[in-house]
């Protein structure tokens, strides 16, 4: 499928899981076309995001407990399955934002090795 | 904890699946159609609307797929689509997987059984909460090869003063204990123990408590503690027994505790008394009948405990030469010194089931092989249907798992049917002697076991085959009908391998078996030197209470002997210090008139025999010389002896050993010299052990309280027991009489391992035959089919059919000649680790082996000429058409 999404990118697994909890924070509760879109525009379209990579991503969530779902009813009148953050899941994103900046900031000086000269 | 909650949740949803499916249709389904409105919303038509949605999100099976894995868990979910795939291909094939599955449940089966006896009788006889620190104390004389030789008091006093290795030392003795005050007087087996020997054994009273250490004391000794199983049946399990006083020996012992029911030590015990050493017990280092028992401090290992154990005994040899030269002591795993004896033909059994589970393995491989060749159309289908080699194996693996648990389910019903019957047949005073023996069942340790090899066996037998089927020839086998020729050679090499391996096992198995068969035959045919026909005999302990001087107890044996000679039906009766085959003996130390003093640690020793005037007739132990015992020869009379050949031989080496004289040695003053009176034939006090030499003192003149009656009737012996007792009733109704069997039954019993190693081998090597001769049959039968069209061919030019038939059997038993070959070094090693169980059998008994190799070839002859019948049958025509 990758070829046929252009220019944009397709996203990694873990990273996802951080973003689907990072916009269920923000959003409150979402459905999953609605996290996908979400995502999609915070990323300003860079990324794509296919049902194939979101729902198991969202089910492996709701296996550890950071994510529950519930059958609701979208704005126009849709059947759909909600997801909400849990307890756990808030203590997640907190764990895995922190882990992030430092992987990115470690990453940093490696891509910019004149500022440690 | 999140992993292992996912797993869990996994786990769960593999049983909800159809539900999950439609609920994730559903979320896709809403999510597509979200997308489609958004299109919509921005303009596109409603169809370029659909088309973009699904080129931007994908396929909706892919998604689907990837879900689903995520979901359940991918590796159970193929798990069991093999297994319900492996149930359809053995239940297509009802032939292979009963046939199958009846060898694995027989070997499996053997194995089940053997191993609960193992695991009963050898791995844990009895539960130690810390079992390595728990040990057995025994004398060694390497200068006499005396490995396991009980303690002398005065030694056992000295070894637990000194050492610094033990928190626990203690000592037991046998006691004969008559337990009075009841309905029937009963004769228990007592021991008497000094006050620290539960805690050494790690042991604590189910009620009450242990003995304490001011209980050692003569006078305050009064105490007993009772087994589970006496409390239970004489007692009726009473709670408050504790402080109640039982009346035991004619005296009141008052109960202090109650074991609980897994403590069987030393096994059979009954009730045990505390051992309180009068002083002149205490300075007796000559006398050795102590078991010792010690528990090792924390931070002190047995190797330790040895050394130091040791050097206390030199020291104590140094400063009591006398006694002690040449005396070392032995610490040894208490474990290990009860299960000395079990263990080596248990062992030889394990390996011999074993082995049968091997061939058994290799019949089947070989079964699944020929499958292998006529499921290659399937595999080919399946791998060109996109399966993995990895998951073509496999599919096999589980199949043949499949049909270990099969096999080992029903190995586990026979095994459990086979101890029914087993269990019944040892009689119940036996079996309580041996420690273990009450625990033999399929219990848990067990399950897992045979859970363990029957999915190991069928990995063993599927793997050959799993490799060699899962090796696609997938052009050459979806061309119709081409077998290809090069994995035909490859499979046609590992079948005969196999049967080459099963023969060889096979005359292992063969070889063992018929070495103890022999071993057992010439065990039953021993003449023990008397004759052991219709003779009844019983056990009577005369209470010292009671009985306070010899002429009372001997008055009490005459009348007794006297009344039941004078019974219908009774030939004749006699009174003994105790009997041969009975499982006792006493040996004393003697001194021959003449010889000067023996160096120490070479005492002369013979066995200790006490007996009435009609003992010999009774027994019918024929007097070679000389003359019976009769009542000229009287506590006031000449004291004299009578000694068996073998005692003459020894002591008296080519001189006459009639009139020479010999004493027991101690104090001259009180052991006289006595004059051998008469020369008696030699008696074997166990059936595997020649006679050594015996001495027999006159009852009247060495009275013991301790005596086996022995009755010679002339019809059955059992049926007189009943008669036999009333006489001991009649005299004194208080008296219990124990240990009451028939010779025949003795005789019976003391080769009941040699028998029962002999018959379960017999079988266990009968059944590996009939494998291997299936084994062998099929792989001939196969390669006849194969080699139809070959011979069809010979046929038609002309061959002889005799000639055919000399190919096929030629085929066949240059595998069988090979086996022959192999299992030869193996058998004779089998022979070797059997060596020690065999009486009057070389290990490498030449007619055994050639016995059974002609057996064994015998067998492979008729495999192979039923298929090579077949051949020689061949109508070329049909033949050539074939293919």
């Amino acid at each position: 499928m990758g070829e046929n999404m252009g220019e944009k990118k397709d996203v990694w697994q873990g990273t996802l899981a951080l973003m689907v909890l990072k916009t269920l924070e923000a959003m409150g509760p979402l459905h999953g076309y609605g996290i996908a879109r979400r995502i999609e525009q915070t990323s300003g379209d860079l990324l794509a995001v296919n049902y194939g990579t979101l729902y198991p991503a969202l089910l492996k969530l709701e296996q550890e407990g950071y994510v529950s779902s519930e059958w609701g009813v979208s704005d126009n009148n849709r059947k759909a399955k909600y997801y909400k953050l849990t307890r756990a899941g808030r203590k997640q994103i907190e764990k895995e934002a922190r882990e992030w900046e430092q992987t990115t900031e470690i990453l940093a000086r490696f891509l910019s090795p004149e500022e440690q000269g | 904890m999140k992993t292992l909650r996912a797993l869990l949740i996994r786990f769960v949803s593999l049983f909800a699946r159809s539900q999950h499916d439609r609920e994730l249709d559903a979320e896709l389904e809403t999510h597509l159609q979200m997308q489609i409105d958004e299109n919509v919303r921005h303009g596109m038509s409603p169809n370029e609307a659909r088309r973009q949605a699904l080129i931007k999100l994908g396929g909706l099976e892919p998604a689907k797929e990837r879900y689903r894995d995520r979901r359940g868990i991918p590796f159970l979910e193929t798990l069991a689509q093999d297994v319900r795939y492996g149930l359809r291909m053995l239940r297509k094939s009802p032939g292979f997987t009963v046939v199958a599955v009846l060898t694995l449940a027989l070997g499996i089966g053997a194995n089940t059984y053997i191993f609960s006896m193992v695991d009963a009788l050898v791995l844990r006889p009895m539960e130690f909460p810390d079992a390595g620190r728990v040990v057995a104390l025994w004398e060694r004389v390497p200068s006499a090869g005396l490995d396991r030789n009980e303690l002398s008091p005065a030694n056992f006093i000295d070894w637990k003063a000194q050492n610094h290795v033990f928190d626990h030392i203690a000592a037991e003795e046998w006691w004969d204990a008559d337990l009075g005050g009841v309905e029937h007087p009963e004769h228990l087996h007592g021991f008497l123990v000094t006050p620290d020997y539960f805690a050494a054994l790690e042991a604590q009273p189910m009620l009450g408590r242990a003995f304490l250490p001011e209980e050692a004391t003569p006078g305050k000794d009064r105490v007993a503690i009772l087994s589970y199983g006496l409390w239970r049946e004489h007692f009726a399990s009473d709670s408050s027994i504790v402080g109640k006083a039982v009346l035991l020996n004619g005296i009141d012992y008052t109960v202090v505790g109650v074991m609980g029911p897994d403590f069987n030590y030393p096994p059979g015990a009954q009730v045990w008394g505390v051992l309180a050493f009068l002083p002149q017990v205490a300075a007796n280092r000559g006398s050795h009948y102590l078991h010792g028992v010690a528990h090792l401090s924390a931070g002190v290992t047995r190797e330790g405990a040895q050394a130091e154990m040791s050097a206390i005994a030199s020291r104590l040899a140094q400063q009591y030469p006398q006694m002690n030269l040449g005396r070392d002591a032995r610490v040894m795993p208490l474990m290990e010194s009860v299960v000395g004896q079990t263990r080596a033909p248990l062992v030889v059994m394990m390996a011999a089931v074993g082995l049968v589970l091997l061939i058994a393995c290799a019949n089947i491989s070989n079964l699944l092989l020929a499958r292998a060749s006529r499921r290659q159309r399937e595999i080919a289908i399946r791998s060109v249907l996109g399966a993995t080699r990895r998951r073509l194996i496999r599919q096999w693996l589980v199949e043949s798992m499949l049909l270990g648990l099969l096999g080992g389910a029903l190995g586990v019903l026979l095994a459990f049917l086979s101890l029914k019957v087993q269990v019944v047949r040892i009689p119940p005073e036996f079996a309580r002697m041996i420690p273990g023996w009450g625990k033999i069942a399929i219990n848990t340790p067990v399950m897992v076991f045979t859970s363990a090899i029957s999915l190991g066996t069928g990995l063993i037998f599927g793997f050959l085959p799993a490799l060699t089927a899962s090796r696609p020839h997938v052009s050459d086998t979806l061309k119709e009908g081409a077998p290809s020729a090069g994995a035909g050679r490859r499979r046609g090499l590992l079948r005969n391998v196999l049967i080459v391996s099963e023969v060889a096992f096979s005359l292992a198995l063969l070889a063992t078996a018929g070495l103890m068969m022999k071993s057992f035959v010439r065990l039953e045919r021993v003449s023990p030197g008397f004759n052991p026909d219709k003779l009844l005999t019983m056990f009577v302990a005369l209470p010292e209470a009671k009985y306070t001087s010899d002429p009372q107890a001997l008055s009490f044996y005459e009348q007794l002997v006297e009344r039941v000679r004078n019974l219908p039906g009774v030939q004749n009766a006699a009174v003994a210090n105790l009997i041969p085959l009975g499982g006792m003996n006493e040996t004393w130390s003697i001194r021959i008139e003449g010889r000067p003093e023996p160096k120490p640690g070479q005492d002369p020793d013979a066995s200790y025999r006490v007996v009435s005037d009609s003992y010999f007739r009774t027994m019918q132990i024929p007097v070679l010389r000389g003359r019976e015992f009769s009542s000229q020869d009287s506590a006031e009379g000449q004291r004299v002896v009578a000694v068996n050949e073998a005692f003459a031989a020894r002591y008296w080496p080519g001189e006459d050993a009639l009139r020479k004289r010999m004493r027991l040695n101690g104090a001259p003053e009180k052991e006289p010299w006595r004059t051998v009176v008469a020369i008696v034939g030699d008696v074997r006090n166990q059936l595997d052990l020649r006679a050594g030499p015996e001495m027999y003192f006159p009852l009247r003149q060495q009275v013991g309280y301790t005596a086996a009656l022995v009755v010679r009737t002339s019809s059955d012996a059992r049926s007189m027991e009943a008669t036999v007792r009333a006489q001991v009733a009649a005299l004194d109704r208080d008296l219990p009489v124990f240990d009451v069997s028939t010779m025949d039954d003795l005789r019976s019993v003391s080769v009941t391992a040699q028998r029962m190693g002999g018959t379960l081998m017999t079988a266990f090597a009968g059944f590996a035959l009939v494998l291997a001769a299936i084994g062998l049959f099929g792989v001939i039968s196969y390669a006849v089919s194969e080699r139809t069209h070959e011979i069809g061919i010979r046929m038609a030019l002309g061959a002889d059919p005799r000639q055919v038939l000399r190919l096929v059997v030629g085929q066949g038993m240059t595998l069988a000649l090979i086996g022959l070959l192999v299992g030869l070094p193996l058998a004779l090693g089998m022979g070797r680790a059997v060596g020690g169980l065999l009486y009057g059998v070389a290990p490498n008994d030449f007619a055994t082996f050639a016995g059974v190799a002609v057996v064994l070839a015998g067998v492979a002859m008729v495999a192979c000429y039923i298929p090579a019948r077949r051949a020689m049958r061949v109508d070329p025509m049909v033949a050539l058409r074939h293919e």
